[in-house]
């Protein structure tokens, strides 16, 4: 019981926030650390089968377009569109998957990383269909009237903000319970010893695609809703900097932890990211994301995570050295 | 009907022929030794019998199925089990959890009924629990259960890739160099722990180096030299075959 | 058949992914760690050759050399203060720092450079006759520096007992180092090596070219992709690959247009379906 008290603090207050303060620059911050959080929880599920996604941004480009042209094209609502993102995405990631899974390790890496420059890409001249650099600009999900009461996202950002905190919320759910029963047993089993696992009766290419798909499907969704947001989208919205942006985030939150770290490292690094660019030069923000990098990842490798349980003086876990190593090729 | 056959196995690597034409069939519930000298390739059997390596040449057919060019998780479901030579533990987590990840093979509950945490997940999942630690009584590690497994001296490592190997379920255990790097006094405990097994009805087959532990438990010897058989039977004609001897020691001159 | 010019221009993008891709898996198969912030080291060569060479005016040859002995350098300092001081927790860490490094040097580049393309003139003006083909001098020079280059490493790898402790090294460090083969001096040598290779790839691509903080991102994916279907760990696949990828680039450039890299991609994955460990890497069992 006790270890429920901290996430629901957190979500009270979360779900709080809007009465302290409707600033939409503060709101805007916080909605986008919402999006980046659930990608980089994608990105770190995936790390803890000993795996390493360099194009989890792809994903949300996919659910971006997805959602954008199902939603201007075919006038469907948002809220299927969101859906539909999701889908799209884990159909993407379920085909990827199924074929570069299984080379693991290093060339997974490069191979993923280059995913997300194809899919920019593709975005960008197949202009039949994404209108190219032009973009789409894809429309605020219509105005809510239940009863007396009227939920516009056109008028406030509040409700963006509670529908992210709400995907968040739904999205850490998933991943929380998925660690914590048999699939993430196995997970951990595969990011171990994978030969062991092998050995044991464990179907390492099935449970790979699986969180694969996981991961992709809740990161088209977050895709989905930082278009309807922004209200635009468009080849570059998510490139390759935003994959690797996606993998700091994991690295400074934390990648011991399969949902608090990556929302601190998104609140960090995202929030704290756009501040930086508003008050700062041009040039600063990936300057300092580097440091950040590597200042974390030489002294606190745990991530920022692991600051917390210093504090609290719980075990810390230095997760980078428990994922998989290269895999050593040859007999 | 012999419950494995394994019919003309040859494994090239490039120009090397680990193993040529290797033929044996085992029976139920048998102690089959096999020894050789130095890569002779007795590990290379086993690792084409565990399927690690998929890429051969020749038959394995295990209970009546055809079993060359699986899976090793394929073929763990069909019954058989290895214990590695070197160490092949899940290092970061302790002992008890080790064994716990081992008893994959014994869920009857499927991935949606853990995710949602039904109460027969949750139930078996208390089984598995006290099953785990059960595994680790026979090999004498209940004590350790809490530790970490990569802190394990050596011969306690073996001894847990035993009990993580049984946790599957095995009808045919595979252990590698069993004896290899263990004190004298372990070795007693290994030597019971295999006659344990044998009673129990699990066709063991072991690859060992140390020929003397192994003439004394094992019925039956098959020997490999330069990938190839060349002696199979009882200890005594084994270990008198001139082929055998020559193998070892070398061809006298003069 | 493509005309002539297409082939041209092939020998040139090759020569230069070749140079990439040889310096990036120089060092990977020596430190195991495929160093993500190549393509940045390439992006700083090419703001050295600018200044050096289209603004203060020293002679190109001279630019090129200064650039590849400073990012060398460059490489090995980052080697020595954090890659090798976080060698002993793992292949990831290394990694990851690599690819914060991708951000440090572009916000240090934006910062101090400007984020403004700027173009560096040709280092030999003018063009010559080959045949029916008429090819700037530019290109020639490219391709002919990036020949003498990789024939000097061939012969330093191959026939040089520095080559060999190299190569020794690469295949088993321990032992290597029971030979005499300090490990320390050979992972600066390589990283040196390979950074400057990179710096070299950037001094004849500036002319062609132009400069700003995002030009080490393609060469990047192309170098990536050009030891992924050579074999990781081989030099010889390196540069199969990069030439490989060099040609029918610019091949897929004449036929398809910008669809281009997506036809590469596909081709490599293709390759890696086939042949997951690459055209010179060793297969699993």
């Amino acid at each position: 019981m006790k270890k429920v008290i901290p996430p629901a603090v957190g979500l009270v207050l979360a779900l709080c926030f809007p009465l302290v303060t409707t600033d939409p620059f503060i709101l805007s911050l916080l909605i986008e650390a919402g999006v980046w959080a659930i990608a980089v929880m994608g990105f770190v599920a995936i790390l803890r089968t000993g795996e390493f996604s360099l194009g989890q941004a792809a994903f949300m480009a996919i659910g971006g377009y997805a959602s954008a042209l199902v939603t201007i094209n075919l006038g469907i609502p948002f809220w299927f569109g969101l859906v539909f993102a999701g889908i799209m995405a884990a159909l993407v990631a379920l085909a990827l998957g199924v074929v570069v899974l299984r080379l693991g390790g290093i060339y997974f890496a490069i191979v993923t990383l280059v995913f997300g420059e194809i899919v920019r890409i593709v975005a960008l001249n197949w202009q039949g269909l994404t209108r190219g650099a032009t973009g789409l600009t894809p429309s605020a999900p219509s105005t809510i009237h239940i009863g007396s009461i009227t939920i516009d996202f056109i008028a406030s950002k509040v409700p963006f903000y509670y529908l992210i905190v709400l995907l968040v919320l739904v999205a850490a759910v998933v991943f929380w319970r998925v660690d914590r029963s048999r699939l993430g047993r196995t997970f951990r089993s595969i990011a171990s010893n994978e030969t062991l696992a092998e050995h044991m009766g464990i179907h390492l290419m099935k449970y790979k695609v699986i969180i694969f798909v996981i991961a992709g499907f809740f990161t088209g969704i977050a895709g989905a809703f930082f278009c309807h947001f922004t209200l635009f989208m468009g080849p570059t919205t998510f490139d390759v900097w935003d994959s690797i942006m996606i993998l700091i985030m994991g690295i400074v939150g934390g990648t011991s932890s399969v949902v608090l770290g990556p929302i601190i490292g998104a609140l960090v690094l995202s929030a704290g990211g756009a501040y930086l660019t508003s008050a700062l030069m041009v040039g600063m923000k990936p300057l300092v994301y580097g440091i950040i990098v590597i200042v974390v990842v030489v002294l606190l490798p745990g991530g920022l995570v692991d600051l917390g349980r210093y504090i609290s003086r719980a075990p810390r876990i230095s997760s980078l050295q428990g994922v998989k190593r290269h895999k050593k090729r040859g007999n | 009907m012999p419950i494995l056959e394994l019919r003309k196995l040859t494994k090239r690597f490039g120009n090397l022929i680990a193993l040529r034409e290797f033929d044996l069939d085992i029976n139920q519930g048998e102690l089959i030794g096999v020894i050789g000298p130095n890569g002779s390739g007795k590990t290379t059997l086993f690792n084409l019998i565990s399927g690690y390596y998929r890429r051969f040449e020749g038959e394995i057919v295990y209970k009546g199925k055809r079993i060359s060019g699986l899976r090793p998780d394929q073929i763990a479901r069909q019954g058989i089990a290895r214990v590695f030579q070197s160490y092949m533990l899940y290092e970061d987590t302790s002992v008890l959890e080790n064994t716990t990840r081992c008893c994959y093979l014994r869920c009857e509950t499927n991935s949606w009924q853990s995710f949602f945490n039904t109460s027969r997940y949750r139930k078996e999942e208390v089984n598995q629990r006290a099953e785990a630690e059960e595994l680790l009584q026979p090999v004498g590690l209940a004590e350790l259960r809490d530790s970490l497994a990569g802190k394990l001296p050596y011969g306690y490592c073996r001894l847990l890739g035993v009990a993580m190997a049984l946790a599957t379920n095995p009808t045919l255990l595979l252990l590698d160099e069993p004896m290899a790097g263990i004190s004298h006094d372990e070795k007693g405990l290994v030597i019971n722990l295999i006659k344990k097994l044998r009673d129990q009805g699990i066709t063991v087959m072991l690859v060992e180096h140390d020929v003397k532990a192994v003439v004394d438990i094992c019925p039956r010897l098959v020997v490999l030299d330069f990938g190839r058989k060349i002696a199979d039977g009882r200890p005594e004609e084994v270990t008198t075959d001139g082929k055998v001897i020559e193998a070892y020691l070398g061809v006298e001159q003069g | 058949m493509p005309p002539a010019v297409v082939w041209m221009d092939g020998l040139v993008l090759s020569s230069i992914y070749i140079l990439i891709a040889s310096g990036l898996v120089l060092v990977f198969s020596i430190m195991g760690i495929v160093n993500f912030a190549h393509g940045q080291l390439y992006m700083l060569g090419a703001f050295l050759i600018y200044y050096m060479f289209a603004r203060a005016g020293i002679n190109y040859f001279v630019s090129l050399v200064i650039t590849a002995v400073a990012i060398g350098v460059l490489g090995v300092a980052i080697e020595r203060g954090l890659l090798r001081p976080l060698a002993p927790k793992g292949l990831l860490p290394p990694v990851v720092v690599t690819l914060g490094l991708i951000f440090l040097f572009e916000g240090i580049a934006t910062l101090f450079f400007g984020p403004e393309k700027k173009a560096v003139p040709s280092a030999v003006p003018g063009v010559s006759s080959i045949g029916a083909l008429t090819v700037s001098n530019e290109k020639l020079v490219v391709v002919a520096i990036a020949f003498a280059v990789m024939v000097g490493l061939y012969f330093l790898v191959s026939h040089t007992k520095m080559g060999l402790a190299m190569r020794a090294s690469a295949q088993d460090p321990y032992t290597a180092t029971l030979y005499g083969v300090s490990r320390g001096r050979i992972l600066t040598l390589t990283m040196f090596i390979g950074c400057a290779l990179a710096g070299i790839a950037a001094s004849l691509m500036a002319p062609l070219y132009y400069v700003d903080p995002w030009i080490g991102l393609t060469p990047l994916i192309m170098a990536l992709l050009a030891i992924v279907i050579g074999g990781l760990g081989s030099v010889l696949g390196a540069v199969v690959g990069g030439a490989l990828l060099g040609f029918s680039g610019t091949f897929l450039i004449y036929y398809l247009g910008p669809w281009s890299e997506l036809a590469a991609f596909v081709i490599v994955i293709a390759v890696l379906l086939l042949r997951p460990e690459g055209i010179f890497g060793r297969p699993k069992a």
